[in-house]
Order: C-alpha cells, then structure tokens, then sequence
C-alpha cells in the first residue's frame, strides 16, 4: 500500500485509494492538494522518533507515523460528509487516513524482538461507538512527534484485538481476576 | 475530465476517476499522464529488511478496500 520502495508508488497508491472511495461514495471528484500529499510521504517516510529507525519501525508505528501526518496536512481539500451525516462533523482526511493506516497494518509480518515472526492475518475490526472515538480524536488538532507513541500503541492492540497470536506474552500487570 | 487538483506552483493536476492523472513522477512530473500507463502496484516491492513488513497491494486490493470503506460509512 505505502511504504514502498519508490516513494512516488505510494502517492500512486494513496490516490487510486481515494478515487476509488469517491467513485464507490458516488461523490464528485475528489479535490487533493498532491503538493500537501508530497509532503506527507516525504515526512512520513523519514525521521520517525523511534530509536532504531524508519526501517526497523513496526507496521504499526508505520501507521501511526502515516495517520498522524496525513491528518496534521490534510491533503485533502474536499469534505465528504455534509449535513446531517453520522460523519459530517469528522475530517475527511481522517476517515481515509485510518483505513490506509489500518491497511498498513494488515497482512503485515511483524519480527519481533524474541525472534518471531508473526503475520497480522486476521481483519481489524472495531465498532461504530469506537470507529467515531477515533475520528473524533483525529478531527482534534495533531501533532505527530507528541501523539506518536500513543496512536502506535493503540493501534498496536486495536489489530491484538483479533490477532492475539502475534502479541506478546501478559505478565499480569493488570490480571482480570484475583 | 474535471480538473481537481493544483500544485503550489499552478501546474494542474488531473485526477478524476483515475482516467488520467498528471502526479511528480520522475519521468513524467508536470506531465499529464494516461494512468494506464502508469504501473500501479504490480511491480512494486515493500522493503524486505523491514522488521514490520508491509503487504505489498495489488490496484484491485486497495480498490476493493477504498470502495469497502464507502460502503461502510455510507449513512
């Protein structure tokens, strides 16, 4: 999807991604700063603050980093969602922000520390209370650097959620039962 | 065709349904350019010492997905 080789195959990529959406939403045709979108692969690609580097980073800290840039430029210019629409108080650059981002994660194959390997084989799913929480959070001001780490985190367990096999072991910090 | 797209410097970039899209490539930036021309996904290979590992998605896929998505938030 993103985080290929060339970073022009990933402005290509992001873009078939919002034509189609727009094609299928029977919306006009998407307006899209592609000088803003430029800016977003080229952040989202360099500097991650992770210690070990862009190639190093998970899929999910890739996410993360990718979500919160595209949300912080907003390349998109047009509003999907008007009127009294359940997401017509959300950014448009969210809603396709998270589910690229979500894209990244999925089928990715995650090395881990321990020496595993492990493939996020199973969807990510979430509910319509919880999908609206994380537009809303996105439709906030964002400031990557600050929300990296919790955003990589919490998408870390959102794809746990029903990929349990590619968790590391509990130790009980917080055990549901004494 | 609609024009939908503009860049800082005024260049005018195409981008309706993907029929045609003028985007900074290095051989064609500033160009407009039949996106059938343009090699979307195929030949394209995610970094392989990258310890997460992205799925490399075929046009169909991110397609499939993006339209997935309209359906799902439609109201």
């Amino acid at each position: 999807m993103i985080f290929n080789k060339s970073p022009f195959d990933d402005i290509k990529n992001i873009l078939e991604h919002i034509d189609a959406f727009s094609e299928s939403s029977s919306l006009p045709a998407a307006e899209i700063h592609t000088d803003k979108l430029w800016d977003v692969i080229t952040n989202c690609r360099h500097d991650i603050p992770y210690e070990y580097g862009e190639d190093d980073a998970s899929s999910f800290k890739k996410a993360a980093w990718f979500i919160l840039w595209f949300v912080n430029i907003s390349p998109i210019a047009t509003r999907f969602y008007t009127g009294d629409h359940p997401l017509a108080k959300f950014k448009t650059n969210a809603v396709i922000a998270f589910d690229i981002g979500l894209s990244v994660i999925e089928n990715s194959v995650l090395h881990g520390n321990n020496g595993s390997n492990e493939k996020v084989e199973n969807p990510i799913s979430l509910s319509d209370h919880a999908y609206r929480d994380v537009l809303e959070a996105l439709s906030k001001p964002i400031r990557p650097e600050e929300h990296f780490r919790a955003w990589s985190l919490f998408l870390e367990q959102l794809a746990y959620k029903t990929n349990r096999h590619c968790e590391y072991p509990d130790r009980n910090y917080y055990p549901d039962s004494e | 065709m609609e024009k939908n797209a503009v860049n800082s410097d005024n260049t005018e970039v195409v981008f309706y349904n993907l029929v045609e899209a003028s985007i900074a490539d290095s051989n064609t930036y500033g160009e407009p350019v039949k996106m059938e021309n343009v090699h979307v996904c195929t030949d394209k290979v995610a970094n392989p010492n990258a310890r997460g590992e992205i799925e490399v998605k075929s046009s169909q896929d991110i397609r499939g997905r993006a339209a997935r998505l309209a359906m799902a938030t439609s109201a």
